[in-house]
C-alpha cells in the first residue's frame, strides 16, 4: 500500500524536522497505546497495540533511521510483528519553508502480511489511512502548539 | 421376492441415527487420559528466509512443554516429508518458508490454551525474499527459482501432454469455424465442516495409534512407515467418524507428523486439532488452472477438434493426490460427451509462494476442471455458429450405439446415453417455452440466460494396471464374515465421510446375500481390522469397494451352495439362487436360507469342508466408471445490482444402477450445491506479497440456504456394463457438471451484449461492470 500527503504547519522547517526525527516528540503524536525506547540516535523499538476492526493486540516495532538531511529530507524504515502477522513501513519526508510556513510531504510505503493482512483485508486500506491521518494532523497540531 | 433393505430402496441411513442425536465420533471427541496439546506457529510470509526461532519466552509460558523446531526434526530426518506425488514438502521449514501460514514451529502444552499462548510467545526473525504468486510470471526468464533444492533450476514442475499434437493443429487448421476462450478456474478451498486434525498416542510396546481425519488410513499408515521407519504393523491408524472430505483429507499434513513427534518427545498422548482459518489457508487448495481452450467446426456445426493448454499452479510443491502416471489427473477427459477425432491436451504445472494445490475437491481428479472447459467452450461454438446450445449438442453427442466409445485422448466409456438425459432435462424444464420467454423478456430489456451442461465424468480410479498412488495400486477391498445366526460384519478399506456407506454396503450385501441390510454391520478406518484399500475419494467407493462387495459376497454364496446342498441332500448343480435363497430348480419349497446355511457353516457343514463363512476381495476394476448427466440452469440477472438469480436448475443423472435412491439424490443436491459455490461465489486468490484474501468465512463465501436455489433432480439409468450390479458412482457428479451450467446460463443472458465467457465466480460486481461497460444497466 502506498500512502502520501502534504500539509503546511505554522513553524520552522527547522522545528518540523527534528520533531520528526525525535524518537520522544513523533511518538506522541501516535494514538494507539505504545512504548519507545531509543537505542541510539537513528535506531528505536518499542511495543504498540494496534489493529484492523476486532484483529487487535501488541506489535513489537522497530525503527532506523535510514537518512537524515536537516532541515529538508529524512527517511526512515520500521518493522513490526506479533499476533501472526508483520508490517514494514518505509517512510519518507520533504520540508520546506516558505513565509513563515513550512510544507511537509510525506510519503509511506507499507506492506502487510499474516493475520492481519488476510482476516482484515478489505479493511486495511482504510484503517491504515485513517490511522496515518490522524498521526500527521495531530504532529501538526503540537508543532503548532495548539 | 425382495430383501428389506436391498439394491434399489431408499432406506434410511443407517449412521444417521448416531448423527442426528449428537453421538457421531469425531477425532477431537477423543481424549486420553495425560492427553497434550499441540498448535503451531505459522509464516506471516508468504516468501522469507528465517533468520531465528527464539522459543525462550515460549518455553516459559505455564503449561508449555515443548517446541519443536524444523532443526529438531532435521536431526532425525524429518523435516522434510514425501507428498503423493513424488514431490517432497516441509514439516518444518530450517530455513525459507514458502507461503503465508506455512508452520514454523510447534508448541505443546498440557491445554489448547496454554498451547496458544506458547505460539504467540515464539520469536520468529525473517528476512523477506521476493513473492512469486502468478504462475505465468514464475515461468518468465530471471523469475526466482523456488525450490532451489530441485536439480531442475525452472519453477515449471511438469510438462505433460497427450493426444495427437500435428493432428490437432491440422484439424483446427481446416476447420470452418474456431472458438478460443481462455478459463480461469479460481482456487477454492473444500472448507467441510469438520478441520483437520489428529491424536496421536504410543503404547507402553511403542506401537502407535493415530486417529486422523483421513479418507485414506490404509496409504496414510503406509506412508507413516516409509517415512518414520516404524514398522508398519506398529502402526494403527484410526479414522472415525469425518465430518466431510471431499479431497482435502487426502494429503499427509505436516501437523500430523508434528503430533507423532510430539508424542514421541514428551511420552504423552497429543491432540492437534485445526482452527478454521489454519484450515482454510494451509491445508490442500483445489483447481487453481489457466486454461486457453480451441474448439474447431464444420459450417454446419459437426465438432472437429480441440485443442487445450493449462498452467496448473500447484503452489509449492506438488501436493496432489492424483494417480501417479497422471499429473493432471484425469483432465484429459476433457473431450467430454462428443467424439472429437481429434484432440490435444498439455498441462504446465508450477511452482509459486502458495500452499500446496491441486486436491481433487469432490471430482475425481481434475474432471471438473476438464467439464467446465468442454462445456463452456462447446456453448461458445454454438453460439458463433448461431446454433442452438441444446440442437448442438444433440448433433455432436457420442451416440449409445458407439458405446464402448473410445476417445480421441484414450479413455474407453463403458456406457452412455447422452441424448436421453439433455432430452429428458429438456423436457423437464420445458426448454421451447423458457427460450419464448427469454426471446419477451429480452425484447422488455429484461435479463434471462438458459445454461446447458452436458458433461461426462470418469470415476472409480481404477485398474490396476494404470492407477496406482505412490505405486500402491488402486484396488480396494472387502472382507465378510456371517455369524451363526445368519447376521454379518463387513469390513472395507474405503473410509466414509459422509457418503452413507454403512448404508449403501449393506444394501449390496443384503441383495447379494438375502440378508437384511439392517443385520449387517459396516466398517471401515481401522487399519488393525479393515482389509487394505486405497480409501474414499474420486467417487471410487462404489465403483471399487461396492464391487469387492459383490465379488466378496458371491465368493460366500459358492460355499453357501455347497452347505445348503448338504442340508438339502442334493448336488450343488440342482440348487438356483432364486428370491435370495437357495433352492432345489423346479421345487421352490425346499429350500435354504442364508441364515439357516449360516447355522449350519458353524454346527453342521459338509465333513472335509472348513467351518466357518467368510469371504474377501481385493477388487481391480477393469475399467473406469463414465457418469455423466445434462443439466439446464435458468438465470434472471438484476441489472440494477447484476446479482444473478438461479430460478430453475434441472440436473438429470446417471449413475448407473442406483443402490439407494434417496443416498443419491442427497448426493446430487450437496453436490449442486458444491457447483454452485465456485460458479457464484468463492475464489481465494492473493495480494502482490502473497497474503491469501479470502482467508476467513468473512472473505470466503459459502453457499447457504439462502443462496441455494430449489433443485429439480431426475435420473435416467444407463448401468456399467462391467461393475458387478451395474453402479458407476455419483458422489462427485453434481460438482463436476453444475459451474458450466451456471456460466453459461448467466453468459447466454448477457450475449446480446457482446459477451462470451465471464471467469468464476460471477459476482455481482462482476456482472454490474459489464452492465456499465456495454451501458444496459
Amino acid at each position: 500500500m502506498h500512502f502520501e500527503g502534504t500539509f503546511t504547519v505554522r513553524a520552522s522547517s527547522t522545528r518540523v524536522w527534528s520533531f520528526f526525527l525525535s524518537p520522544q516528540e513523533f511518538s506522541s503524536a501516535i494514538d494507539d497505546p505504545h512504548t519507545i525506547e531509543v537505542i541510539d540516535a537513528d535506531h528505536f523499538r518499542g511495543t504498540i497495540k494496534a489493529g484492523v476492526a476486532f484483529i487487535r493486540g501488541t506489535f513489537t516495532w522497530s525503527a532506523t533511521v535510514k537518512e537524515r538531511v536537516p532541515p529538508e529530507r529524512a527517511q526512515m524504515a520500521v518493522h513490526g510483528s506479533g499476533m501472526g502477522s508483520a508490517f514494514d513501513i518505509v517512510a519518507t519526508l520533504s520540508v520546506s519553508e516558505s513565509a513563515g510556513l513550512t510544507t511537509v510531504k510525506w510519503a509511506a510505503d507499507v506492506q502487510m502480511s499474516g493475520t492481519i493482512a488476510t482476516t482484515g483485508a478489505r479493511l486495511l486500506q482504510g484503517t491504515t489511512e485513517k490511522k496515518t491521518n490522524a498521526f500527521f494532523e495531530n504532529a501538526r497540531k503540537m508543532l503548532e502548539g495548539a | 421376492m425382495t430383501v428389506h433393505g436391498g439394491v434399489g430402496q431408499s432406506i434410511k441411513r443407517k449412521e444417521d441415527a448416531r448423527f442426528v442425536r449428537g453421538k457421531g465420533n469425531y477425532v477431537d471427541d477423543v481424549k486420553l487420559p495425560g492427553m497434550l496439546y499441540l498448535d503451531i506457529v505459522r509464516s506471516p510470509y508468504a516468501h522469507a528466509r528465517i533468520r531465528y526461532i527464539n522459543i525462550e519466552k515460549a518455553l516459559k509460558v505455564p503449561g508449555v512443554l515443548a517446541v519443536i523446531r524444523g532443526k529438531d526434526l532435521e536431526a532425525a530426518n524429518l523435516a522434510w516429508m514425501p507428498t503423493l506425488m513424488s514431490d517432497k514438502q516441509m514439516v518444518l521449514p530450517v530455513e525459507r518458508v514458502m507461503y503465508q501460514s506455512q508452520e514454523v514451529a510447534a508448541v505443546v502444552a498440557d491445554s489448547r490454551y496454554a498451547a496458544a499462548d506458547g505460539v504467540a510467545a515464539v520469536e520468529v526473525d525473517y528476512e523477506p525474499l521476493p513473492v512469486v504468486v502468478d504462475p505465468m510470471k514464475a515461468l518468465e526468464p530471471g523469475a526466482p527459482i523456488l525450490r532451489p533444492d530441485r536439480k531442475e533450476q525452472t519453477n515449471r514442475i511438469w510438462h505433460w501432454e497427450v493426444g495427437d499434437r500435428e493432428g490437432t493443429d491440422k484439424a483446427l487448421k481446416e476447420s470452418d469455424v474456431v472458438v478460443k476462450e481462455n478459463l480461469y478456474i479460481p482456487r477454492i478451498h473444500v472448507s467441510s465442516i469438520e478441520t483437520c486434525g489428529c491424536v496421536a498416542s504410543f503404547d507402553a510396546m511403542g506401537k502407535l495409534t493415530v486417529w486422523m481425519t483421513t479418507q485414506a488410513p490404509h496409504a496414510i499408515r503406509t506412508v507413516f512407515a516409509l517415512v518414520a521407519g516404524l514398522p508398519e504393523q506398529k502402526i494403527r491408524i484410526i479414522s472415525p467418524d469425518i465430518g466431510g472430505g471431499f479431497g482435502g483429507k487426502v494429503p499427509v499434513y505436516p501437523g500430523y507428523v508434528l503430533a507423532v513427534v510430539a508424542a514421541l518427545k514428551t511420552g504423552h498422548p497429543v491432540k492437534w486439532i485445526e482452527d478454521r482459518s489454519e484450515n482454510i489457508q494451509a491445508d490442500s487448495f483445489a483447481r487453481d488452472y489457466h486454461i486457453s481452450a480451441e474448439i474447431g467446426a464444420t459450417r454446419d456445426g459437426k465438432l472437429t477438434a480441440l485443442r487445450v493448454k493449462t498452467i496448473a499452479d500447484h503452489g509449492y510443491t506438488d501436493a496432489a493426490a492424483n494417480p501417479s502416471k497422471f499429473p493432471a489427473g484425469l483432465f484429459h477427459i476433457v473431450t467430454g460427451s462428443y467424439p472429437f477425432e481429434k484432440a490435444h491436451v498439455e498441462v504446465d504445472g508450477v511452482y509459486t509462494n502458495k500452499p500446496p494445490g491441486g486436491i481433487a475437491y469432490r471430482c475425481s481428479f481434475r474432471v471438473t476442471e476438464a467439464a467446465f472447459t468442454i462445456e463452456r467452450i462447446v456453448d461458445s461454438l454454438a453460439r458463433k455458429l448461431g446454433m442452438d446450445p441444446a440442437e448442438f449438442r444433440m448433433k455432436n453427442f457420442i451416440p449409445p450405439e458407439a458405446f464402448p466409445f473410445k476417445s480421441a485422448l484414450g479413455w474407453e466409456y463403458d456406457s452412455g446415453n447422452y441424448r436421453g438425459a439433455l432430452r429428458k432435462a429438456m423436457d423437464i424444464v420445458d426448454y421451447d417455452a423458457v427460450r419464448k420467454e427469454q426471446a419477451e423478456k429480452r425484447k422488455r430489456g429484461e435479463l434471462m440466460g438458459i445454461g446447458i451442461s452436458s458433461f461426462t465424468e470418469i470415476v472409480g480410479a481404477g485398474p490396476s494396471h494404470t492407477f496406482d498412488i505412490l505405486g500402491l495400486k488402486m484396488f480396494d477391498s472387502c472382507e465378510i464374515r456371517i455369524h451363526p445366526t445368519g447376521k454379518a460384519i463387513a469390513r472395507f478399506g474405503t473410509k466414509s465421510q459422509g457418503q452413507g456407506h454403512e448404508t449403501t454396503y449393506a444394501q449390496i450385501l443384503a441383495e447379494e446375500l438375502g440378508i437384511s441390510s439392517e443385520d449387517i454391520a459396516i466398517e471401515e478406518g481401522d487399519t488393525d481390522t479393515a482389509p487394505y484399500g486405497l480409501g474414499t475419494y474420486a467417487s471410487r467407493s462404489t465403483p471399487t469397494a461396492g464391487a469387492a462387495a459383490s465379488i466378496a459376497a458371491r465368493k460366500i454364496r459358492d460355499k453357501a451352495q455347497k452347505i445348503a446342498a448338504h442340508l438339502l441332500e442334493v448336488s450343488p448343480d440342482d440348487l438356483e439362487w432364486k428370491d435370495h435363497k437357495f433352492q432345489v430348480k423346479g421345487v421352490p419349497d425346499k429350500a435354504k436360507t442364508m441364515a439357516e446355511i449360516a447355522f449350519a457353516a458353524y454346527t453342521n457343514h459338509p465333513p472335509g469342508m472348513e467351518a466357518g463363512l467368510e469371504a474377501v476381495d481385493y477388487y481391480d476394476p477393469p475399467n473406469l466408471t463414465y457418469p455423466f448427466g445434462s443439466y439446464i440452469c435458468v438465470v434472471d440477472i438484476d441489472k440494477e445490482t447484476g446479482e444473478v438469480k438461479i430460478r430453475r436448475f434441472v440436473a438429470v443423472d446417471d449413475c448407473g444402477t442406483i443402490i439407494n435412491p434417496m443416498i443419491v439424490e442427497g448426493q446430487i443436491h450437496g453436490g449442486l450445491t458444491m457447483g454452485l459455490a465456485p460458479a457464484l461465489l468463492e475464489e481465494i486468490h492473493y495480494d502482490e506479497n502473497g497474503n491469501i484474501l479470502g482467508g476467513s468465512f468473512m472473505d470466503y463465501l459459502l453457499p447457504t440456504a439462502v443462496e441455494t436455489p430449489k433443485w429439480e433432480t431426475a435420473k435416467t439409468t444407463t448401468p456399467s456394463p462391467h461393475h458387478p450390479i451395474g453402479a458407476k458412482g455419483v458422489g462427485e457428479s453434481a460438482t463436476v457438471g453444475a459451474p458450466a451450467a451456471i456460466v453459461n446460463a448467466v453468459v447466454d443472458a448477457l450475449a446480446h451484449l457482446g459477451v462470451t465467457h465471464i471467469d468464476i465466480p460471477i459476482t455481482p460486481w462482476k456482472v454490474w461492470k459489464i452492465l456499465h461497460e456495454k451501458r444496459a444497466a
